[in-house]
């Protein structure tokens, strides 16, 4: 059975993302446990257009981590709250 | 692992700081947290804490797709956090009191870098077939892993993180390393 970070760098290879996008995602991802992967997979296999989502979601935090910019990370917040709200 | 309709385990699958990680590297969250409260200066360690507490009690009790887009947030943040600490240790800050341990993981971490980077530079240069490169990368894996412990497992998980590093660790390489860590994975 392949592993979860296999099946989605699969969904990366589908997704709008450019090739260093998904190479710098799929490396990322793979720090973690293969099994904390999972629901990550389930999301991409619902809905790819989460690949995208996630990736700008990363950047943007990274970004505010960089900065060490709170208002920026409270923003990211706020937006999440709503992405998550609308789904409901 | 997969989360219940209606049910919120979202916490019990979101990964965790681990200890050796740039992001618990990034030091404790208490002395940084009152240092936040006044100057807007975000501490990422502390950020991916509230956001994981929050969000989870917000979102309890919500359907699956919206805890599976949570616990991608959360994971987001830890990735994000994990980058910074990264980077910080890329410009050659330290801690202000490092502990013997900190700097013992500190040599480490550098020296898992050194050692990608020579990989990279091996593999490059190798002409053997794919098998012969993995199982060429396995042996000096292993013989990292084994020289530097539950350290070095975690030295190569942060090494990872460099750009520098993950954009050239391809094929057979990348494909060990990535068998090796889970393997010595303190979760698995």
């Amino acid at each position: 059975m392949p592993l979860n970070i296999e099946k989605i760098k699969e969904f990366l290879k589908s997704s709008s993302l450019t090739e260093n996008e998904r190479e710098e995602f799929a490396a990322l991802l793979s720090h973690e446990n293969d099994s904390e992967l999972e629901p990550i997979v389930e999301l991409f296999g619902e809905d790819p257009l989460w690949i995208k989502k996630l990736y700008d979601n990363l950047v943007r935090k990274q970004q505010a981590f960089a900065g060490r910019d709170k208002d920026a990370w409270e923003a990211i917040m706020k937006d999440e709250e709503g992405a998550l709200s609308t789904m409901e | 692992m997969f989360i219940s309709e209606g049910e919120s385990n979202v916490d019990s699958q979101l990964p965790q700081a681990e200890s050796g990680t740039p992001l618990e590297a990034e030091g404790g969250s208490s002395e940084n947290a009152t240092e936040a409260e006044g100057e807007k200066i975000l501490d990422p360690v502390q950020a991916c804490r509230e956001e994981k507490k929050t969000l989870s009690e917000k979102m309890r009790g919500q359907k699956k797709k919206v805890q599976l887009a949570l616990a991608g947030f959360v994971l987001m943040s830890t990735l994000g956090s994990g980058f910074f600490g990264a980077q910080r240790a890329e410009a050659g800050e330290r801690k202000p009191e490092g502990t013997k341990a900190e700097e013992r993981m500190d040599v480490i971490n550098q020296q898992a870098k050194e050692f990608l980077r020579q990989v990279i530079k091996d593999h490059k240069e190798s002409k053997g077939t794919y098998s012969q490169k993995k199982i060429g990368a396995r042996d000096m894996m292993t013989l990292f892993i084994q020289t530097h412990g539950a350290g070095g497992v975690e030295a190569l998980k942060g090494a990872l993180q460099y750009p520098q590093i993950s954009n050239d660790l391809k094929g057979p390489a990348l494909e060990t390393l990535l068998f090796l860590l889970q393997q010595y994975s303190p979760h698995k």
